[in-house]
């Protein structure tokens, strides 16, 4: 299969199959689809009265600030945590057809992805109400989310192809998800802290991308050039690194898993 | 039936090993040389645990193998009939079709046009709307025999599944699946059932301790084994 068949190929599978996962998710439950919406915004209630009512440490600004930070974590999250066991899961296909590995972490980001594309209109329209939102505004958050999806691609594959070879990988990235969450600046404000200590935050790309969404979005400036491209070079670089592995490893996988 | 000396396939100095494998220092199956002629039926027989199944997944092209190499004429593709690919039992059939459709290598416009005639050999009478978890095995058994045989490719792997199903459905898909061996695929059949591999195979492979023990004209190998068996017995 020469690789624009093999790309036309695999992009109608990868379409089909969010379309089918999403729609056996949703006849799942009695609430279908609402849930896509329901568990972001139980999660954001919870993190809410936490740091809101209990220890009372939030700011006039906080929903706002929480709600940018929350949602975009929750499909980080919902990413790197479904798309680096997506190839352990889908041995049961991987034993009877042949597919390129990498597509499986593709199915699961398609899947997380779509379900953020819903609940971020939300995010967006309650944003637009709270803060106002300029349509100049929506055009710069489009580089920050190809940057955001890059890192994403490349961190979710990378990890996808390691866990059926290395097991021992799982709890680490279970364990790894949480204290990413705690080092992002979801919670509090990487500004307020000084400023060595504000370096190492921002050394955690997803801090870099979280901050870019929050002054767009809260503050109404323009994206950092400078950030996009230190989040652009490291999704390059995890990216490459997740190729490399899926020519090495691609057809050696099926014997690792069975 | 074989055409000419065509090959479609063709194995050379195939090995595979599994590292906790711990007889013959790993290696499954080695130095295995053969060709497939196009339209032929090979049959591969031998013992459990020979190394058939493993070679079926590098010939699907599923695996690497650790040695040698399998070459197939281009454009061609080779892949297991299969029934347990990837069901989704909280969808309907017609998206199952689809979704175990295109995981075999059909593309969305040909299951488009191949869907009612899926739909009519496997013969189910339902509601559209109803879920693929509600079937029962057998009625799954039909859907996904139905779907495999539709996206069968030019080279044709099959392990050991020569009917589905139950009662009248059970021959109309052994007879489908002879069919389809019958007809102008190349196909290589794995089965311990001797009568069915005399039946249906051109030529024969025997595979023995990981290597080919024999391999030439349906009786004469099948001869062979046989008489190996009872030795053993004895």
């Amino acid at each position: 299969m020469n690789l624009r068949a093999a790309l036309r190929r695999y992009s109608e599978l990868v379409v089909y199959k969010t379309y089918a996962e999403l729609k056996a998710e949703a006849s799942t439950y009695f609430l279908g689809m609402a849930w896509w919406i329901l568990e972001p915004a139980l999660y954001l209630l919870a993190f809410y009265g936490i740091f809101q009512w209990g220890t009372r440490q939030g700011e006039d600004d906080f929903i706002p600030f929480l709600l940018v930070g929350l949602i975009h974590w929750k499909w980080t999250a919902s990413c790197l945590s479904n798309g680096s066991v997506s190839i352990l899961h889908a041995r049961g296909i991987i034993a009877q057809v042949y597919l390129p590995k990498i597509v499986f972490p593709v199915f699961s980001l398609a899947i997380s992805t779509t379900k953020f594309l819903i609940i971020l209109v939300l995010m967006l329209s309650v944003i637009a109400y709270l803060k106002g939102l300029s349509i100049t505004a929506l055009l710069w958050l489009l580089p920050v989310y190809m940057t955001h999806l890059l890192l994403l691609f490349g961190l979710a594959s990378t990890l996808a192809i390691l866990v059926p070879v290395i097991p021992d990988l799982q709890p680490i990235i279970d364990n790894g998800i949480i204290v990413l969450m705690l080092v992002s600046g979801i919670f509090f404000n990487i500004d307020s802290f000084p400023e060595d200590a504000q370096f190492w935050f921002y050394s955690n790309p997803f801090a870099v991308l979280f901050s870019e969404y929050r002054n767009i979005l809260l503050a109404g400036l323009p994206p950092k050039l400078s950030s996009l491209a230190y989040v652009t070079v490291i999704g390059v670089f995890m990216s490459a690194v997740a190729t490399w592995l899926h020519v090495r490893l691609n057809r050696r996988i099926p014997r690792v898993l069975f | 039936m074989a055409r000419g000396d065509q090959h479609i396939l063709t194995v050379t100095d195939l090995g595979i090993r599994y590292k906790d494998y711990t007889q013959r220092d790993g290696w499954v199956l080695s130095n295995l040389n053969f060709e497939l002629q196009h339209g032929e039926t090979l049959g591969v027989i031998g013992r459990n645990g020979a190394g058939k199944s493993s070679l079926l997944s590098v010939l699907a092209g599923i695996t690497l193998p650790d040695a040698g190499r399998v070459v197939r004429q281009p454009k061609t593709r080779a892949s297991l009939l299969t029934i347990n690919v990837g069901f989704m039992p909280d969808l309907p059939a017609r998206e199952n079709i689809f979704v175990i459709g295109m995981l075999l290598g059909l593309s969305h416009r040909e299951i488009t046009n191949r869907h009612d005639e899926i739909m009519a050999f496997a013969d189910l009478e339902i509601d559209p709307k109803q879920k693929l978890g509600t079937f029962s095995s057998g009625m799954r058994a039909r859907l996904a025999l139905a779907i495999a045989l539709a996206a069968a490719p030019e080279i044709i792997l099959i392990d050991e599944m020569l009917g589905v199903g139950d009662g009248e459905f059970r021959t109309k898909s052994s007879q489908a699946i002879h069919d389809v061996i019958k007809a102008d695929r190349s196909v290589v059949l794995v089965a311990h059932d001797l009568t069915t591999v005399q039946q249906l195979c051109d030529r024969v492979m025997w595979i023995e301790e990981g290597t080919i023990r024999c391999i030439g004209e349906t009786e004469s190998v099948l001869e062979a084994y046989n008489t190996f068996l009872n030795n053993k017995l004895a």
